[in-house]
């Protein structure tokens, strides 16, 4: 931007600052480190709290699925096998997948706040 | 090259390798706008406060919003808050730090006049449009974002502050 006026504009730019201290960058690293140290050690508890809504969002969908899965694999052992050993079969197989989701809740958490830190650092 | 909001990422998982060049690529814009905001007074305490206040903050930043303005944002409140006396006063030549002398390149008219004088007899709010604005070249719609009011209060004060400035300067030159 310019002044409208060529004399103030003249004016305003003649106003110079001196330079920062050469020691300011120094400084603020030296005052900054115990913040930095805790950080790098801490979860980044605002993206593990994104990265557990965006999976509670996808969990209704991923429920379904399940429920979708566990009918199909019901209904084909049944075809082959009494309907008592199906029923246990596929329980089974449904504890086995709601094992696998529950442990995959429970990751997201530190994957989330491990991923966010490296990926932070291969950015420099 | 990282972006700025890269930068604040890798500052949020305590890396003082991103805070080292988030420094180096604003360190010297910032201080060039707390002096001149400030008229001086500060200028090296409040850039590291301000640069603290970052890295207190670093992990609230919304990386959506540009760090620039969010930077500028972050010194002008904390120069607010720290100045809590008024600037400088226009006779108050004593208040006034050295600052390198430009004026040799000037017009003996406009050669006897302080710049920082006159901006310090703006009002606060004068002041931070015509440094941001004039000085760090940033878009009135940024200006309206770091000051928090709406552009075309930017543009008012705009144009009041260069017109007190014209006046404040065709004076001194009398």
């Amino acid at each position: 931007m310019t002044a409208d006026d060529p004399k103030l504009d003249t004016l305003l730019r003649s106003y110079a600052v001196p330079p920062l201290g050469a020691d300011a960058t120094a400084r603020l690293l030296q005052a900054a480190a115990p913040l930095l140290a805790v950080y790098a050690t801490q979860p980044n508890w605002p993206s593990v709290a994104r990265a557990i809504v965006v999976a509670l969002l996808a969990l209704p969908t991923v429920l379904a699925f399940d429920a979708v899965l566990l009918q199909g694999v019901y209904r084909l052992l049944a075809i082959v096998l009494p309907a008592s050993v199906s029923l246990a079969l596929t329980l089974q197989y449904g504890a086995l997948l709601l094992l696998l989701l529950g442990a995959t809740f429970v990751l997201i958490p530190v994957v989330a706040g491990h991923a966010s830190a490296r990926a932070e650092e291969l950015h420099v | 090259m990282a972006t700025d909001e890269d930068l604040m990422g890798g500052v949020a998982a305590g890396n003082a390798d991103a805070l080292a060049a988030l420094c180096a690529r604003w360190q010297e814009p910032l201080h060039q706008f707390l002096y001149r905001y400030g008229g001086g007074r500060d200028a090296e305490d409040l850039q590291q406060e301000t640069w603290m206040r970052v890295v207190r903050s670093a992990r609230q930043f919304d990386r959506t919003r540009r760090f620039s303005t969010w930077l500028f944002q972050i010194a002008l409140n904390l120069t607010r808050d720290w100045h809590r006396h008024p600037p400088p006063d226009v006779a108050d030549a004593a208040a006034i730090p050295d600052a390198p002398d430009a004026r040799a390149t000037l017009a003996p008219a406009e050669a006897g006049i302080d710049v920082r004088r006159l901006l310090a007899a703006l009002s606060p709010e004068h002041r931070a449009v015509i440094v941001l604005r004039y000085y760090h070249d940033l878009s009135e719609d940024e200006v309206a974002e770091i000051v928090g009011c709406p552009r075309g209060t930017v543009k008012s004060r705009l144009h009041h502050a260069m017109a007190k400035l014209s006046a404040l300067a065709k004076e001194a030159s009398t």
